[in-house]
């Protein structure tokens, strides 16, 4: 242990011994004035609305400051509809399928990012990320329905190459919304394989090299088995992200709709918010769980206490 | 028999090809939109027939239909970075340096509005303003992006605090400086690029949002990703390709902006 060392920890240990006892003592006084502002903004404008959303999907029928008859009728009504049913399915399908795409496409763009040693050339292909992430989703779904629409500019270069005459379908269907989704992810996805495959030191690899395993070998022997947290961790997270969104399904979808564009639906068309409620209750439910076993797999467990 | 070396080298150009179709699917969405606003034709043409920055001037010329809106989404950006990055960056410091009882729950209710589904936390505002009657516009819009804004800062300062030894604020306190000196002088300083990092991120959360904005915004005063939104029913123009390219460049400016005080790339 180095004497600078040696100080810092006796100081550490005075402070824990003699300090510390005292600031806590005045913490709970510092505490109120500083953590007050943003719990309590929380507890307003979030967990009150979901509450009174809880309660809302409970009710047969909205009127404002009153409290119907509490009924099981609106979850009733989903579990008996083929429709809502098989929007779910769907929903949860599309789940499946877009964080296991973003994750094979995104691994080697993982690999390869951590892996570059130049800073500048790093940097570049970071942009190639980063720019589509802080681009908004609306204008980015905006350029897939430039490329997927009939006229777009996909079936006119099919068209141009003679592979097909006609065009091929892929906007309105959940082939567009497959599509956008796995776009508006695959950042998501890199950067947290990129966490993963960073604290892989690449003298593992040159050493498994050295001694005769194939590309191929290291991938499947090395890296994958030491990446499994982060894969396992970024599928959890794209899933319950792509389950949540709705801008892309929205644009893309047409009359296919998510569980979120039905919850919509059912608010801006129908106005009857008691079935919304009760739908938005039945995906808070997948996320919630999704993102808790996440957390319980300890992905994304902040590191403040 | 095909050699080991020859397999070695396809695998090396395959690897490539793959990398390189990855880059250009991430990118081209974004690029395409560029290139839509630059040609002179009402239709998509490809590869376009001049350059021409007309269609900039179709968009601002509408300015009820792109303007404004325009105005609208960045004043509200502006003021839900700045509200988000002041309770949020407090809430982290009592967190991380006071710790309060129930403290990694506290971290948890601070955290909850990113697991939600901002589509719920949409209908959940509306029906709660509904309620209380205040009625949907420019107040609802700032506090439902707030909502969503403020984890981002308190995760990002978190982390900042916990990255340096508490006991240089300690050493401040003994060498005579006052806790407003302290924060100000030695604390600030050293959670900068957390404090930074939150605050783009509640702002571009809040400059780029569609589904809780979705709930709140009022009839005859919308945001300029919900107006891009409403028209893309109705095709795509030049024109929307040109406010659309506005759009992106403002959030990459503010990028920019804020990579003159930290190194962004390290935010990622």
């Amino acid at each position: 242990m180095s004497i600078i060392e040696t100080g810092r920890q006796a100081r550490t240990d005075i402070y824990q011994r003699y300090v510390k006892p005292g600031l806590d003592q005045l913490s709970s006084f510092k505490t109120v004035p500083t953590l007050g502002p943003g719990l309590l903004f929380l507890i307003v404008f979030f967990f009150l609305p979901i509450v009174i959303l809880v309660s809302i999907s409970f009710q047969a029928e909205f009127v404002a400051g009153t409290v119907s008859e509490l009924t099981f009728g609106n979850y009733l009504k989903i579990v008996n509809d083929q429709y809502f049913i098989n929007t779910l399915i769907r929903t949860l399908l599309m789940g499946v399928a877009v964080a296991t795409t973003t994750l094979a496409i995104g691994y080697p763009v993982a690999y390869h990012i951590t892996r570059t040693e130049s800073g500048r050339r790093r940097v570049v292909f970071m942009l190639m990320i980063i720019v589509p992430y802080l681009t908004s989703v609306v204008v980015r779904t905006f350029g897939w329905l430039i490329i997927l629409l009939e006229n777009g500019f996909l079936n006119t270069f099919l068209r141009w190459t003679g592979l097909i005459n006609g065009a091929v379908k892929l906007v309105n269907n959940e082939w567009g919304i497959y599509i956008g989704l796995v776009h508006v992810f695959l950042p998501i996805a890199v950067i947290s394989l990129m966490t993963s495959l960073g604290k892989i030191e690449p003298e593992m690899e040159h050493a498994a090299r050295d001694l005769g395993a194939s590309r191929v070998r290291v991938v499947t022997r090395i890296l994958l088995p030491l990446s499994k947290r982060g894969l396992l961790g970024g599928f959890l997270l794209v899933f319950a992200l792509t389950i949540s969104s709705f801008t892309t399904p929205s644009i893309l979808g047409g009359n296919t709709e998510v569980m979120a564009t039905a919850i919509y639906t059912y608010v801006g068309y129908l106005t009857n918010f008691n079935l919304a409620a009760a739908l938005a209750m039945v995906l808070m439910g997948f996320a919630v769980t999704v993102i808790v076993i996440s957390n319980y797999l300890g992905q994304r467990r902040m590191e403040v206490v | 028999m095909v050699s080991d070396r020859t397999v070695e080298r396809l695998g090396s150009y395959a690897y490539r090809t793959i990398l390189a179709s990855i880059y250009a699917f991430s990118i081209l969405p974004v690029l395409i939109v560029f290139v839509m606003a630059l040609g002179p034709s009402q239709t998509l043409q490809f590869p376009p027939s001049g350059i021409t920055f007309k269609w900039y001037f179709v968009a601002f010329a509408q300015f009820a239909e792109y303007g404004k809106p325009l105005m609208f989404s960045l004043r509200i950006a502006v003021i839900v970075g700045v509200l988000a990055t002041v309770i949020g960056t407090m809430a982290a410091y009592a967190l991380v340096r006071f710790r309060p009882q129930f403290a990694s729950n506290i971290q948890g209710v601070f955290s909850a509005p990113l697991t939600i589904p901002q589509i719920v936390i949409g209908l959940a505002l509306l029906i709660f303003f509904y309620q209380v009657g205040l009625q949907t516009g420019e107040l609802a819009l700032i506090i439902g992006h707030t909502v969503i804004g403020v984890p981002f800062v308190v995760i990002f300062v978190s982390v900042s605090l916990n990255e340096f030894d508490e006991a240089l604020e300690l050493s401040a306190r003994d060498l005579g400086a006052d806790r407003y000196q302290t924060f100000r002088y030695v604390t600030l300083p050293l959670i900068k690029a957390g404090v930074f990092a939150g605050a783009l991120f509640a702002f571009i959360t809040s400059y780029n949002n569609v589904p809780v904005s979705l709930f709140l915004i009022k009839p005859g005063q919308t945001t300029l990703p919900m107006r891009i939104f409403q028209n893309l029913e109705y095709g795509f123009t030049p024109d929307l390709a040109a406010i659309a390219v506005v759009q992106v460049l403002v959030v990459f400016a503010v990028v920019a902006l804020v990579n003159l005080v930290i190194d962004v790339t390290e935010i990622f």
